[in-house]
């Protein structure tokens, strides 16, 4: 409804004017909103005016589109914010129209009865969405699986009340109606009971329709919509960081659920009509091509996708040349050849890519040429006391008789270990020996098919990724696991918000971080821009952020200069002080250098034990190292 | 006895309709990963072949051998049209082939109009005790047994089966083996396309012949797949098994709506617990 950039936090944003030393670190701003809310206003009130220029009849023509766009800001926000792909959004939208038609129906002629039934209405459709997305996230579906599961759930409602004719079907005095639909529904009224005019139910709509916007950009842009958009990007690193990803992935899909609901009792007050097809598959594909169309990552995009392709449609429909209608009743085909052409040729969107084109013609994003040249950062002091998890020295961490197989391919076989208090370990083994199927398990990032993780006397072995991270477990990935679409402040600003620190506020935190990464000139960067180096030291900026007391670290060292390489043994040693690391690490010049007590791993069993002078004279380890002899 | 014979008989019809529908998704799904949302529509147009040729007085087998053909032929233009710039891209393929689906639907409206009539019924039927069982019914649980074999024996023992299953399992070593993944994608996609068609043709003179047929076993065929999971034909017809079979007993035993709402209780269960369907944890790939 704005002509606003869009609500992707992903897109890089200059907030403010960031100083030197200030560099801004959550990337966005609350003055958007305030510039946002003024916008919407803006854009309401030219709308307002221009339905007043309408018909009737033309009046809720147009504002059926601004409730469709409603139902298209629901799947833009649960798809294109949150990422998981509800084919069957329509689903909420019509239980949200039938509940509203059994209260009105009900209890006619009850003013009281209208505001209570769209009440009802967002709560059944919240309550659905929240049935169907606890099955679906918290049972690990993802990707398309979400689109299969829910356009499945939608046509089983779509089956369900088609055969729902008859008086056996009635709720009260409703009747459900089946295939013929549930008639007649109120009109939404004034509160003495005169149903409103056309004009008055538009100028409604458009507010109504502006506050859930309001309220849908708040949810992208605040910290809990930061989250999202970070879950949406990389789930793993989100729970590793200590986030609740089905949680989250849950409450998205309800509220999603709910302005779904809400737009769909607006629909049965408006029609006066309720019929099975609500929950059809041609309902749920249009929501998908409006979606599409306007730019699925653009809130604004919805109402502008829905009033655009239903405008051309209603045009192409009615069109006459020569005396006959040729495109009556094709609007499939339109609707279909349009998805294509938007999957093809503007797989954005329609407002993401006007954005992004204005950018490009006013330069905003020019000042980043500045700092690309700057190739290499490291850190610059050896660790902030921000960053360190001023842990007691009890922490504690053990394994016992830990087993993973895949299949029959048994890659832990039986691995007992058990550390106490502070200090660096370096984990040692060809490749294949299991090391990072080890930190996996104790990660939690696999389940173990024997065995237990023991973390501080508590059996950790069935908490999921963000339990452990809650309790102080942080790990680096061999491959750098970073927020790739998101801003490099924006990666460091969702690992500080995931640990709280007391005294110092999650801005801080962030800006400590990045300081110390030696990021701070990217900061504005998209991450998966930076050079493998620099992934690596924001990974690790940010699993420091949590400050975790046990950190497992996979191949810091991995793509980094010999004085990066320097450094980071640097920053282990001091991190050693304060937390238990375990490192794996191939690269034997580094282990040099952190000289610490190691652990020989082979064929997914402890193999030797010592400090690394000790593991250099032993013959087995070189055994293993080289492939000589037989050590099997 | 007679019971007996008549819930083994009706639930194998079941099942079999299930498979029947479901294989040509589950064989694109398999092989190449791609969720074809026009699969209904393929199926549609497979049982459009036939009622033309019915209309034409041609026989009905005839119907069945050719519809394979138009739908498979229908597959590779679009394959090579559309589908194969968007292999890899899940979200992007079901997009554009639900796009397509809605384009096939109007076009049928536009050829045939919405109730389009002509096609005959196919009579015969024997008894067993008290219990009477179309022919016709049986016919098609022998051709969809007959068909997963043929699927069985493509996949197993020809070239083409054996890239074809190294190129879903492992896209990039098989690039580098040299195997032409584009190519073996190609051939899945007209296979299954050709699966479509022909259950289409299977199920149209016991179904109403109409544009939008495709839509009402959508549902019921992407569970199907979903449920079996990624091994294409033991995971499908498992699923089929578990989902035909739960929805004939609950036909039997309530009705057909409160069989839906158990059906879709069992998919959610094993959503719930197999999030990647049932034949994700076994060893068998086809």
């Amino acid at each position: 409804m704005t002509t606003h950039d869009t609500t992707n936090p992903a897109v890089p944003q200059r907030p403010g004017q960031p100083g030197e030393d200030d560099v801004a670190v959550s990337g966005r701003r609350p003055r958007s909103l305030a510039r946002h809310a003024l916008g919407t206003g803006v854009v309401a009130v030219l709308v307002i005016a221009f339905g007043s220029s309408l018909d009737s009849s033309n009046q809720t023509r147009v504002g059926l589109w601004i409730i469709y766009g409603m139902l298209a800001l629901s799947l833009s926000f649960v798809w294109g914010h949150g990422g998981s792909f509800s084919f069957g959004q329509t689903l909420m939208f019509g239980l949200g129209a039938y509940s509203y038609g059994v209260v009105t129906i009900n209890f006619a002629g009850s003013v009281l009865a209208q505001y209570a039934g769209m009440l009802v209405g967002v709560v059944v459709a919240t309550a659905i969405a929240g049935i169907i997305g606890y099955f679906m996230f918290y049972g690990g579906v993802t990707d398309v699986y979400v689109a299969v599961i829910t356009l499945a759930s939608m046509l089983i409602f779509f089956d369900i009340a088609r055969n729902t004719s008859g008086s056996a079907w009635r709720i009260g005095s409703a009747a459900l109606g089946g295939f013929n639909g549930m008639t007649p529904i109120p009109a939404l009224s004034r509160p003495d009971g005169i149903p409103l005019l056309a004009a008055e139910m538009f100028a409604t709509l458009v507010v109504v329709a502006a506050l859930v916007y309001l309220v849908v950009v708040r949810l992208t842009s605040n910290s809990f919509g930061r989250v999202v958009a970070g879950i949406r990007d990389n789930p793993e690193r989100a729970s590793l960081l200590g986030y609740d990803v089905p949680l989250h992935n849950l409450l998205v899909f309800m509220v999603g659920g709910a302005v779904a609901g809400l737009s769909g009792t607006l629909f049965a007050t408006t029609q006066g009509i309720v019929t099975p097809d609500v929950f059809s598959l041609t309902l749920a594909g249009s929501v998908i091509v409006w979606v599409m169309f306007g730019g699925r990552m653009s809130m604004a995009g919805a109402f502008v996708g829905a009033a655009i392709v239903n405008g051309v449609a209603d045009l192409a429909d009615r069109l006459q040349i020569g005396g006959s209608t040729p495109f009556f009743g094709q609007t499939p085909l339109l609707l279909g050849a349009l998805l294509i052409l938007v999957v093809f040729v503007l797989p954005g969107g329609l407002l993401p890519s006007i954005s992004a084109f204005v950018a490009k013609r006013t330069g905003r994003r020019a000042a980043r040429a500045d700092d690309s040249a700057e190739h290499e950062a490291a850190p610059v002091e050896a660790l902030p006391p921000a960053l360190r998890p001023h842990t007691g020295t009890g922490d504690s961490i053990e394994l016992v008789g830990l087993r993973k197989a895949f299949g029959g391919l048994v890659v832990i076989d039986g691995v007992d270990m058990s550390f106490t208090g502070p200090g660096v370990h370096c984990l040692l083994g060809p490749n294949g020996a299991g090391k990072s199927t080890l930190f996996a398990l104790i990660s939690g990032r696999y389940r173990p098919t024997a065995g237990e993780v023991i973390l501080n006397g508590d059996k950790i072995t069935t908490l999921s990724i963000h339990q452990r991270a809650k309790r102080g477990l942080g790990l680096k990935m061999q491959v750098p696991s970073i927020f790739r679409e998101l801003t490099v402040a924006e990666n460091l600003w969702l690992a500080a918000n995931a640990s709280p620190a007391k005294g110092t506020t999650c801005d801080e935190l962030a800006q400590v971080a990045l300081r110390w990464s030696g990021l701070a000139s990217r900061a504005q960067d998209v991450a998966g821009d930076l050079p493998h180096g620099q992934q690596q030291w924001l990974e690790i900026a940010m699993v420091l952020s949590g400050r975790p007391r046990l950190v497992l670290l996979d191949e810091p060292t991995a793509g980094m200069t010999a004085q990066e390489t320097q450094r980071m043994a640097e920053v282990i040693g001091v991190l050693g002080g304060d937390a238990r690391v375990l490192v794996v690490e191939h690269d034997m010049d580094f282990v040099r250098q952190l000289n610490p007590e190691a652990t020989v791993l082979h064929q997914g069993r402890l193999f030797a034990k010592g400090t690394l002078a000790q593991l250099r004279e032993d013959e087995r380890v070189l055994d293993v190292y080289l492939g000589r002899g037989g050590h099997a | 006895m007679d019971a007996l014979v008549n819930v083994a008989i009706s639930s194998s019809f079941y099942i079999a309709l299930l498979l029947l529908l479901a294989l040509g998704l589950a064989v694109m799904y398999g092989l190449m990963r791609v969720i074809n949302f026009a699969h209904g529509e393929f199926i549609a147009v497979g049982a459009f072949v036939v009622l033309v040729m019915q209309r034409a007085d041609l026989p009905l087998w005839a119907g069945i051998v050719v519809a394979p053909f138009v739908v498979a032929l229908m597959g590779l233009v679009l394959e090579r049209l559309l589908i194969r710039h968007l292999y890899g891209r899940l979200v992007e393929t079901i997009l554009v082939t639900f796009g397509l689906s809605i384009i096939i639907q109007q076009l049928l409206v536009n050829a045939f109009g919405t109730s389009p009539s002509g096609m005959k019924a196919v009579k015969g039927s024997f008894s067993v005790g008290d219990f009477r069982f179309s022919v016709y019914q049986q016919i098609i649980v022998v051709l969809a047994v007959l068909a997963v074999i043929a699927t069985y024996l493509v996949f197993t023992r020809t070239l083409y089966g054996l890239r074809s299953r190294a190129a879903v399992q492992a896209p990039d070593a098989a690039a580098a083996s040299g195997i032409d993944v584009s190519r073996s994608n190609m051939r899945t996609f007209v296979l299954g396309s050709a699966l479509a068609g022909f259950a289409g043709a299977l199920i149209a003179p016991i179904v109403g012949v109409q544009p939008f047929m495709g839509q009402g076993f959508l549902a019921r065929v992407f569970t199907t797949v979903i449920v079996g999971g990624p091994a294409a034909l033991s995971g499908t017809t498992a699923a089929s098994g578990l989902l035909g079979g739960t929805q004939y007993a609950g036909e039997a035993v309530v009705s057909p709506f409160v069989a839906q709402a158990i059906v879709m209780l069992v998919v959610i269960v094993v959503v719930r617990w197999r999030p990647r369907g049932l034949s994700a944890a076994w060893r068998v790939s086809v």
